[in-house]
């Protein structure tokens, strides 16, 4: 006689359960997919932080409040509307018990977080990249392809239908006077009308494009996936100059201005100086680290601050690409934010989600979590 | 495994299906040694039923005379019962890495596609910029888990009948009862991984579960034809 330690009728049906909690990740907290990203405005600065969305104090790093209280999300973007609300993204099963999907969640918190104050649930996809404000609507894009638009007050759709594109779209918009540029990973820059959502022009790259495209003057520069650089008319979405970076790799993010120079970074770590009227190569400096991170200069000037994606933080002369100091961590940096003297950054992966430094000299400002109320809550 | 799929897309006219069904069917040529043996080893396992039932009979009371027995008949037909493992083992990375560079290229999340940034060949000119596949097919985004549960359903149904053909018969019943719930329970999982992760996934299971299904006809029909040939 065999004997069974469970009844053997519920063995093989509690088996596969095992098996599919350890693959759906059971006990395993939040796993993250994609990158958490910052907002700053009147001395607050906002974090998605894959649980939580925190309202920090920007010159301590005290948190203010964070929602939800008991956590939930993982919330990856926030679009700041100063003093008024803030638009926060996550992935979440909405329903439909074991079949349900995840999907994007769009959600209009009040500016204390304490109320919701409107749901967007139509995207299908996750949200990458954060939105843009400007007159009155919230445009966003989202990895099922489309490009939404929102009355900020109601949530309600602007347009008559979402912007389709022929891919992901992981790119913030930039929005000017009453056009919307915004990339797509199906190699296209498009310009779209503000009101309506109708396309004006696209200009197609060689590779796929994911940052949003800088302004400066009457032209947009923007890198891709082709490993060039290019720049484009403002008006018409004509090339004025594109340049290839040795190697060809990828140039994921935005790439930064002091009026006369633009430089950008490719995912192999190669920060790139070039002149903005010809696109003549200046300097080219190799960090040995990826950087995907869109580059920043300090509002004075005098330094480019870029975001290593093994986790360390530079800052590099704009006139000669030498590095004035680097913070090595470890974490991933997800996203990097100047605002007056101070960079702050947040990590996925690192002990410290959200860090402030000083531009001038590196000095570490403040961390959140600091070491200390992490350990009383480990 | 990741170039090999770009360069198939570059081939093949940029079709996303095409390419993973390239990339599989080369895949599961490389291993098809692996398989064949795995599929032949089952095949000769069913073959000795008769004989290990009877054996079972006759030892019934007598477990260890029965195992002795028993492998003194694997040992005559050539059979190793643990001969069916061995391959699937070997198996499992190629078709790990043949799941992994379908989710990067698919760009299903950011973090995979930047990783994957790593690994294209820069030699091989134009496969960088090729990146990500294009992810639309009728209702489909490849990208993402099928929301109307067909190819879902199509897994589950041909990881059954692969895995039916996979297993060999055993005349323990314990060994058996093992059997049934692993033909079950593997269908349930792979169907649970075609829910939540990207159709192109699902896309890969189907092909390789049919070309299976295919290697066990054609085994079993050349087993037949010896059969015959022998009389």
């Amino acid at each position: 006689m065999r004997t069974w330690w469970i009844p053997r009728r519920w063995a093989w049906v509690l088996l596969p359960l095992l098996l599919l909690g350890l693959l759906s990740g059971c006990g395993g907290g939040v796993r993250p997919t994609n990158w958490t990203t910052l907002a700053v405005a009147e001395g607050t600065l906002y974090v998605a932080d894959l649980e939580y969305v925190r309202a920090l104090d920007a010159s301590t790093g005290a948190e203010r409040w964070r929602y939800p209280e008991d956590g939930g999300g993982p919330f990856y973007t926030v679009t700041l509307l100063p003093g008024e609300a803030l638009f926060i993204t996550s992935m979440e099963r909405t329903g439909g018990g074991f079949f349900s999907q995840p999907q994007g969640v769009l959600r209009a918190l009040s500016i204390d977080g304490k109320e919701v104050l409107w749901e967007f649930t139509e995207a299908k996809g996750e949200y990458v990249a954060p939105g843009s404000v400007a007159d009155s609507t919230l445009v966003i894009g989202n990895s099922d392809g489309n490009v939404y638009a929102l009355d900020v007050k109601t949530g309600a759709p602007v347009w008559a239908e979402p912007f389709r594109t022929g891919n992901r779209v992981w790119s913030t918009p930039l929005i000017l006077s009453d056009t919307v540029y915004i990339a797509s990973l199906d190699h296209n820059l498009y310009a779209l009308d503000l009101r309506t959502g109708q396309e004006r022009w696209r200009f197609t790259a060689e590779g796929a494009m994911v940052g949003p495209p800088l302004s400066l003057g009457d032209r947009l520069y923007i890198g891709a996936f082709d490993g060039r650089l290019y720049a484009i008319r403002q008006s018409d979405g004509g090339l004025v100059w594109s340049v290839p970076f040795d190697g060809e790799y990828w140039i994921w993010g935005t790439p930064a201005t002091d009026g006369e120079r633009i430089f950008a970074a490719d995912v192999m770590g190669i920060v790139h100086a070039v002149d903005a009227e010809t696109g003549a190569e200046l300097w080219t400096r190799d960090l040995e680290e990826p950087v995907r991170v869109g580059l920043s200069i300090a509002p004075e000037g005098g330094y480019l601050l870029v975001a290593g994606n093994a986790g360390t933080l530079y800052a590099l002369d704009p006139d000669t690409g030498d590095v004035l100091w680097d913070e090595p961590d470890t974490g991933q940096i997800a996203s990097m934010l100047v605002h007056g003297d101070q960079v702050y950054i947040s990590r996925v992966y690192g002990e410290g989600h959200v860090q402030a430094f000083q531009i001038e000299n590196g000095r570490l400002l403040w961390t959140f979590p600091p070491p200390e109320s992490e350990e009383s809550e480990g | 495994m990741v170039n090999l799929l770009l360069v198939f897309y570059q081939w093949l006219g940029h079709q996303t299906i095409l390419a993973i069904t390239a990339l599989t069917l080369v895949v599961r040529l490389a291993i098809l040694p692996l398989t064949l043996k795995q599929q032949q080893a089952s095949q000769r396992m069913q073959e000795l039923q008769p004989k290990l039932q009877e054996l079972q009979k006759k030892y019934a009371k007598n477990k260890e005379k029965l195992a002795q027995e028993q492998m003194k008949l694997y040992q005559e037909a050539g059979i190793n019962p643990m001969g069916g493992c061995l391959p699937l083992l070997i198996q499992l990375p190629l078709l790990y890495g043949l799941w992994q560079s379908i989710v990067r290229t698919l760009a299903v999340s950011p973090m995979e596609l930047l990783r994957l940034s790593r690994n294209i060949y820069a030699f091989i000119p134009g496969l960088a910029q090729l990146v990500p596949l294009q992810s639309h097919f009728l209702w489909l985004d490849l990208g993402q888990p099928d929301r109307y549960l067909v190819l879902p359903a199509l897994v589950v149904v041909t990881s059954w009948l692969s895995q039916r053909v996979l297993t060999p018969p055993s005349p323990d019943e314990r060994t058996a009862a093992m059997n049934q719930q692993m033909q079950i329970m593997m269908p349930l999982l792979f169907g649970f991984i075609s829910i939540s992760y990207a159709s192109g996934l699902s896309i890969y299971f189907i092909i390789s579960n049919l070309v299976t299904l295919v290697q066990y006809l054609f085994i079993r029909r050349q087993t037949e034809g010896d059969k015959k040939g022998k009389r």
